[in-house]
């Protein structure tokens, strides 16, 4: 059973003795492909310089053209006026890169090979991020594991590091994400019972077999496992009759849910070698124990947020010291890019007035605490003392965890000996131990430039409308024409009147 | 379908065991349990005493990460509630934060009612009143109340 995992990742076959290795490797893994992420991002705005050079001597070019036509008649007046309004456009256009514009212009095949090696770069990216949402009862720590059981229900909006996140609760700055316990009335279950109830939980809550949002998508449902690993066959399925813009925003989507079903299968296989582990298959020795759930899950508390029990080691807000567990910790964010004292609901980026550049305007405001609303959320998290650590990182397998003495009354005892400082105060979001929400979050940024730089385009294009439309339009122009004679008759009438006085 | 969070499961059976007092929550329909309606007793000392207001209740998918979304059925004059029944108040929006439930935003909107805020208006003209014709104000709001909030009531 346990090879039946080595088709779609390289850890499931891995033993408890090398984890270490398997982490280290995980993780330059991650930085080469930052590295490449870096470089798309340093090669890209060069190449759009050029382009827009390109384009914008086109565009001069063809301004020129049409200021010709247009005041062909010898109004010098306005034909200085409506070539500042160009160059203003132009520059304008030169701050702010219009990518789309870059790309009609410059229609080289290089560019075109490079735009679908990303979308595929992309793609596995994303195809790894949820390879590490998978829950594996192998990779356990203190009982607990590397990736959420799915309390918020949501899979396709765990858009954090999942790296990171790993990294942090292997590291013991982030509680793990345990198996939650529905109810739990402590005095009235017995030892028996916990443990019934724990050994039946899996390690992922069960799935909806497909989300509201990928109903009726074709090229999802009744596909063989094989064909869902291909992304290449996606195109067969799209709908032709749609447009470019469409079509992409269809594959994307046919993408994601294919993924999301693949991630399901993982997990189902997950489950069934967690089955066989715990009847002594291969793996056992990574199955926590008697003693160590019942030390874990009898000393359980409420997360305050998902009403779910938990371990009581709990991550604790930086501010005011409550608990959250890592499921809800995860899910707390900035908000997406937006303007600020925004009232109106309608009034998002999608349908503002383009006649100005508001980019500049948009902000990603931090996440604030859930309890106290203090800015730049943080938790910190206080492990297990040494000697009640087990599964990666330590010597101990969750299989062979010994029950210490004393666990209940000394609790306090224990706790306060390894506590280098009593936690009574808040702690600076820059302080060693506290894990932000930014820090599992690292792209905000980067979305808040894209944003910022989505919108500019927008301006621009919209600009470029507006001012062509008021070059041409010779309707305006007789207006203009119409009012100006207006004002000359006003003019000499009044100064007719004036010199009758 | 998704699965029904245990939250919102502990959450509404707590709200009918236990209600708020001044409020009745009910469950219109057992299959969709994210769909609440809610009596509302009007403050006393405020032109709503006297009234109750219907109000209905949506929690959607993603809460309690994304706050519910909430909106008076019963016409209600007030700066901060609009035509639809569409309530401006801020831990509606931006300031909600999943420490918060239904009850206390339940308390919130109530509090709302008491101690309208025309500053922040969702409606201008009522809030000028507000702020210059108190009097007035709470005459016509007395009056919608007795038109629209009284009648519920006998139903």
């Amino acid at each position: 059973m346990g090879n039946t995992t080595s088709g779609y990742d390289e850890s499931g076959n891995l033993s408890a003795n090398s984890y270490q290795s398997s982490n280290s490797s995980r993780r330059s893994s991650v930085t080469t492909e930052n590295n490449e992420y870096n470089n798309i991002n340093k090669n890209s705005p060069s190449k759009n310089n050029t382009s827009t050079i390109n384009s914008s001597t086109a565009r001069r070019a063809r301004a020129q053209t049409l200021g010709m036509t247009t005041n062909g008649s010898g109004n010098t007046g306005k034909q200085r006026r409506a070539s500042s309004v160009v160059s203003s456009l132009l520059n304008a256009g030169m701050k702010g890169p219009s990518f789309s514009r870059s790309l009609e212009f410059s229609n080289s095949n290089t560019n075109e090979m490079n735009k679908r090696k990303s979308t595929r770069d992309r793609q596995l990216i994303k195809e790894n991020h949820y390879k590490n949402l998978v829950v594996k009862f192998d990779e356990c720590v203190d009982g607990g594991y590397l990736a959420p059981y799915g309390v918020h229900d949501d899979e396709t909006k765990l858009d954090y590091d999942d790296n990171v996140v790993r990294q942090l609760i292997i590291d013991r700055k982030l509680q793990p994400f345990y198996l939650p316990l529905e109810d739990y009335e402590e005095d009235e279950l017995s030892d028996e019972d916990l443990l019934k109830i724990l050994n039946s939980t899996l390690l992922h809550q069960p799935y909806a077999d497909t989300l509201e949002k990928f109903e009726n998508l074709p090229g999802v449902n009744g596909l063989t496992t094989e064909n869902l690993n291909n992304s290449d066959n996606i195109d067969n399925y799209i709908d032709s009759s749609l447009s470019k813009n469409e079509k992409k925003i269809q594959k994307s989507l046919i993408f994601t849910s294919r993924l999301y079903k693949r991630k399901n299968l993982w997990q189902q296989k997950e489950n069934e070698r967690f089955l066989d582990a715990k009847a002594g298959g291969l793996g056992c020795s990574m199955v926590p124990n008697k003693n160590l759930l019942l030390d874990l899950y009898r000393n359980g508390d409420e997360c305050p947020i998902c009403f779910l029990y938990y371990p009581k080691n709990f991550n604790v807000s930086r501010c005011c010291q409550q608990p959250i567990c890592s499921e809800c910790f995860v899910q707390i964010k900035r908000k997406d890019p937006h303007y600020k004292n925004n009232h109106d609901d309608n009034n998002n980026i999608n349908n503002i007035d383009q006649s100005e550049d508001t980019s500049e305007a948009l902000v990603s405001e931090c996440s604030c605490c859930p309890y106290c609303a203090t800015p730049d959320f943080g938790v910190t998290y206080e492990p297990p003392v040494m000697i009640k650590r087990s599964g990666l990182n330590t010597e101990v397998l969750p299989s062979n965890y010994q029950r210490t003495e004393n666990i209940y009354s000394d609790s306090s005892n224990i706790s306060k000996s390894v506590n280098t400082r009593p936690r009574t105060s808040s702690l600076p979001v820059n302080h060693e131990s506290v894990v932000t929400s930014d820090m599992i979050r690292p792209v905000w940024e980067t979305n808040l430039l894209k944003a910022k730089l989505r919108l500019k385009k927008r301006f621009a294009k919209a600009n470029t409308i507006h001012m062509n439309n008021r070059l041409i339009s010779t309707e305006e122009q007789n207006k203009i024409k119409k009012l100006e004679d207006e004002m000359l008759q006003k003019a000499i009438q009044l100064s007719l009147s004036e010199n009758n006085k | 379908m998704s699965i029904l969070p245990k939250r919102i499961i502990k959450e509404t059976k707590n709200l009918i065991v236990d209600p708020v007092p001044g409020m009745k929550t009910e469950i219109p329909d057992e299959d969709n349990l994210r769909y609440l309606t809610v009596q509302m007793e009007g403050p006393g000392n405020s032109p709503y005493q006297g009234g109750v207001f219907q109000l209905e209740l949506y929690l959607p998918e993603e809460y309690p990460m994304e706050p519910p979304k909430i909106r008076f059925l019963t016409p209600v004059y007030h700066p901060n509630i609009d035509k639809l029944g569409r309530i401006c108040l801020d831990v509606l929006k931006d300031h909600w934060s999943p420490a918060f439930q239904i009850r206390t935003v339940l308390l919130s909107i109530q509090q709302l009612l008491g101690t309208p805020n025309p500053d922040d208006p969702l409606l201008s003209d009522i809030a000028e009143l507000c702020k210059n014709d108190n009097a007035k104000y709470c005459e016509i709001a007395k009056e919608w109340t007795l038109k629209y909030a009284a009648e519920k009531k006998k139903e």
